[in-house]
């Protein structure tokens, strides 16, 4: 009884994110993917995508930091970049 | 074989209370939070398990769910201590790390359960949608491997391991999966999503510089894609890229013929039949441009953009044939039409010379018997006269020429007085000439003629605002919002932009500079809405397929902040930022009140009634709170106390944060990075500062505000003492900004001599003059400007600013005296302007109806 009274109030308030839920919800796509296996083998016998390693220094990690305000991951992604050129990834947040 | 939860536990539940959890799992699931905390409570109450980690999680999770966050909080972070093994209770503390917007938090939670319990999907899941969210595409690749992996016959699963290449610029990549993906799923007939996918595989070959492979692909499977258009346009750019044009002009033409009125399209084909901006003579335009007119007899488009390539009597002879017709229907847009043309003098003149005639036509002929054409066909309809006047109106209004505007909005009111649009132009009229309180009234008559229309019930709330009518004005609103409910707080629910900041610069204007910030605050709270928001699409448009938008979207939301409401917004907040740096005692809302002369005994007794005001206030909006709070259970919407934010211990830091938005996505605004070069100066952050100086030049090298910081900045750059690679970029930058001259008051005497005819110029100077020297008199030279009539841009907005700066301080020293003169001569240049003592007179109050009579 209780229970069927929670029901209704969650429906009349919250239609709107009722429907959200609807296309968010995390029930499984019933799926039927015709797929080459042999090719399936190709992508998955290499191994994870493993990302090129730059070593980016700390100190010119909070050098650009505190010079332009910025969050640490932008600076990463810009020294990431230039290849770990300090002076480089400077000036191309400056805009030169 | 995956661990079901409750058993993941080292606290393993005995059967009755294992069958409880299930259920508290299964109530979470169906959003049945209150049946959920009851088996909760069951085994919570079992001796031995008051403690229990994965119970307190769900616990936690469904009093989150509950919007209550505080004890979900403290729930969850219990039961994690007390199972430190479990992945559920990791999850958990995950998800409500992430709901509390800690993303990096969130992230090494979901980490730390995936290493307890590896290939969990759900777990999977919700880290890639973190990972996406917050741009770490490294992490949103391999966590999509592994989803891939996991799941190999599900179609999210590839399309998300693609996408994630797709956004890493890993084009081939991207590409190869995508094909292995066509390859074996090509349905047969009509298909939505294959349609979508094929588009999207087009997109990624041409941001992979593909333009060959991706024509080939589109034309192979031109019959797979649905959308027709999208299909002309990719084609039409693909052709334009590979230098087909006439191919391309064909599929343009193709393109006009189903839609006759796309700007763009018109534009493209220029491009393309190689006559865009041809510098001779805009002919073979205008020949293109009459041809398609021929051909689209009711197309506006090619008759319309025809117009801003003519001057003298051929403009003249178009605008006759574009502006009769317009009245005859009384188009509503035929001004807006014509306002690319008031960047010239030469062409406005035509404009005018062809209303007068056609006003004195009428006049002479009788409206009930002229023909605008000269040839006697029949007569015009009774309303070509109406619309004349309105255009008449806003042509004068444009011109800052309020009488003759007032004159004519007049006859279209005498003419048919029932028009709701004429009492808004007039309203108009009287805003632009600086008459606030008028304006609003006629707003106000206006609305009291259609009291169900929500534009001008808007409208008619704006202009309240503007004329420092701020409970009126919600009032008013209130009339379209949710009933019993105050208007400012339903209007920040639905996130109403021009709300926010009209309102706050209403505040801004009666000193309640706390208020004002609230509203700026508003603002930034409504963008970070926006950007939450995107975090459904995720999961939403890979399965739905729609993965150009999806790309589009994540790059708009990129972006978001480079919206001109968030640099609205931003200004405000910034300059009241910097107003509690410079004039602490303006924050005082009464420090009006306290005036020169008053002995102490009488500012304390004020201070004291004051005090005791505020006292009261503060107890009823209290009492109001609570009563709201009860009623709703939970409070929406952002909770700012505008108290609060006056009292911030850093003001420049909370600026700078604002700055930050508007200078990294490269604003279009000048203005803006101005604005942030003399936060940055404050912070003495010299590279930001030259950043912006120079981002700035870029836009626009001889703006007068970028000008006053260029100035600032070099009277303090011998100050700063910098090194190293800092001190290099900073000297590259200076040579951009700067090329050799360095001399802060030979740069400002150039500027001055450069730009003598510009009254915001002269501003400028004298600004930057004041700073070089604060004892610098200026007075005399700017009171002289004003009355210049070889300064051009004397304009009323100029004059409130040089107002509002000589309160500020900007320009020196200004006696009484020296205020005074200058009141009278802007009130002799614009005597409606309330500002400087002007205005329409008025008897008594209400003079509304007397007024109209008396017309």
């Amino acid at each position: 009884m209780a229970d069927e009274e929670e029901k209704q109030q969650v429906d009349k308030h919250n239609w709107g994110s009722e429907e959200l839920s609807k296309v968010s919800d995390t029930k499984e796509d019933g799926d039927d993917l015709k797929l080459n296996t042999d090719a399936l083998g190709n992508l998955f016998n290499a191994s994870a995508p493993a990302r090129p390693k730059i070593n980016i220094k700390k100190e010119d990690l909070q050098l650009i930091m505190n010079e332009l305000e910025l969050p640490e991951a932008t600076v990463r992604a810009k020294l990431i970049d230039t290849n770990g050129d300090v002076g480089e990834a400077l000036r191309s947040l400056c805009g030169l | 074989m995956p661990t079901p939860p409750g058993q993941s536990s080292s606290q393993p539940l005995p059967t009755k209370e294992l069958g409880y959890f299930k259920k508290i799992v299964k109530s979470y699931e169906q959003k049945q939070y209150k049946t959920g905390l009851k088996f909760a409570k069951q085994i919570l109450a079992t001796q031995g398990f008051s403690e229990h980690g994965e119970t307190l999680a769900m616990k936690g999770l469904i009093l989150n769910c509950m919007g209550k966050c505080q004890e979900a909080q403290e729930c969850v972070r219990k039961g994690l201590k007390s199972d430190l093994r479990s992945y559920v209770c990791w999850h958990v503390y995950g998800l409500i790390q992430k709901t509390e917007k800690k993303y990096d938090e969130a992230i090494k939670a979901y980490k730390q359960a995936l290493k307890l319990e590896k290939d969990n999907i759900q777990i999977l899941r919700d880290l890639s949608l973190l990972q996406i969210h917050i741009r770490d595409f490294d992490g949103y690749l391999s966590s999509k491997y592994e989803l891939l992996r996991l799941r190999q016959n599900q179609r999210v699963s590839w399309l998300g391991y693609i996408v994630a290449h797709h956004l890493l610029k890993e084009h081939t990549l991207a590409l190869a999966i995508m094909a292995e993906y066509i390859k074996n799923n090509t349905p047969p007939g009509y298909d939505f999503e294959f349609s979508e996918l094929i588009l999207y595989q087009n997109l990624i070959m041409r941001e992979a510089g593909q333009s060959d492979v991706a024509l080939q692909k589109l034309e192979e499977n031109s019959t797979h894609i649905v959308d027709k258009v999208a299909y002309m346009e990719t084609r039409a750019n693909l052709l334009m890229d590979l230098d087909q044009p006439k191919q391309a002009e064909h599929v343009w033409r193709v393109l006009i013929d189903r839609n006759p009125e796309c700007l763009e399209y018109y534009d493209a084909l220029q491009t393309c039949m190689g006559i865009k901006d041809s510098l001779e003579s805009p002919k073979p335009q205008l020949l293109m441009l009459d041809a398609l007119a021929e051909k689209f007899k009711k197309a506006a488009a090619p008759r319309r953009l025809a117009l801003y390539l003519v001057e003298g009597e051929e403009l003249r002879r178009r605008l006759h044939e574009w502006i009769v017709p317009m009245l005859r229907k009384g188009a509503p847009s035929l001004f807006a039409s014509l306002v690319p043309l008031y960047k010239f003098p030469q062409k406005i003149a035509v404009i005018e010379s062809l209303i007068s005639e056609y006003v004195k036509k009428m006049d002479d002929e009788g409206y009930d018997k002229v023909n605008l054409n000269g040839v006697s066909q029949e007569c015009e309809p009774p309303t070509t006269a109406l619309w004349l006047y309105v255009l008449a109106a806003y042509h004068f209004d444009r011109c800052h020429k309020t009488e003759l505007a007032l004159h004519y909005i007049d006859r279209a009111i005498q003419h048919t007085p029932t028009v709701v649009e004429n009492y808004m132009l007039k309203a108009r009229i009287y805003k632009h000439a600086g008459d606030y309180d008028e304006a609003a009234s006629w707003m106000e008559e206006a609305q009291s003629l259609d009291t169900a229309d929500r534009y001008i019930n808007g409208k008619c709330g704006k202009y309240m605002l503007r004329a420092k009518r701020i409970d009126e004005a919600n009032k008013m609103l209130a009339k379209f919002t949710r009933e019993g409910e105050n208007a400012a707080s339903h209007l920040t629910d639905m996130q109403c932009m021009w709300y926010e900041l009209e309102s706050g610069r209403a505040f801004r204007s009666v000193n309640k500079y706390g208020e004002a910030l609230r509203k700026a605050h508003h603002i930034e709270f409504h963008f970070n809405t926006w950007i939450e928001d995107q975090y459904d699409f995720h999961t939403y448009c890979l399965r739905k397929m729609t993965l150009c938008s999806y790309i589009r979207l994540l790059r708009m939301e990129d972006r978001l902040r480079n919206a001109d409401y968030y640099y609205q917004g931003a200004k405000l907040a910034i300059k009241i930022y910097l107003r509690m740096i410079d004039r602490p005692d303006d924050m005082n809302e009464h420090s009006a009140l306290i005036k020169e002369g008053m002995t102490d005994q009488e500012i304390k007794k004020m201070k004291k009634k004051l005090k005791k005001q505020k006292e009261l206030q503060e107890e009823e909006e209290k009492k109001k709170k609570e009563k709201e709070t009860k009623e709703e259970g939970l409070q929406r919407g952002p909770q700012i106390d505008a108290e609060a934010l006056l009292k911030t211990e850093d003001p420049l830091g909370e600026a700078a944060k604002f700055c930050h938005n508007i200078h990294t996505f490269g604003t279009p605004k000048v203005t803006g990075y101005a604005l942030c070069a003399e936060v940055y100066q404050r912070r003495e952050k010299v590279l930001l500062v030259l950043k912006c100086l120079n981002e700035g030049t870029k836009k626009d090298p001889h703006h007068p505000l970028l000008h006053v910081q260029k100035v600032k900045f070099l009277k303090a750059w011998p100050t700063y003492d910098l090194t190293g690679i800092v001190k290099d970029t900073a000297l590259s930058l200076i040579e951009t900004v700067f090329g050799a001259e360095l001399d802060a008051v030979k740069h400002n005497d150039k500027y001055k001599m450069e730009h003598q005819h510009e009254f915001p110029a002269r501003l400028a100077y004298a600004e930057a003059q004041c700073a070089i020297d604060p004892s610098a008199s200026v007075v005399n030279w700017l009171l002289k400007s004003v009355e210049d009539t070889t300064v051009n841009e004397r304009s009323l907005k100029m004059m409130l600013k040089l107002k509002d700066g000589i309160e500020y301080g900007k320009y020196g020293k200004w006696s009484k005296d020296d205020n005074e003169k200058l009141r009278k001569l802007v009130n002799g240049l614009f005597p409606l302007a309330l500002d400087f003592g002007g205005g329409v007179p008025h008897k008594s109050p209400s003079t509304n109806n007397s007024t109209v009579e008396s017309k």
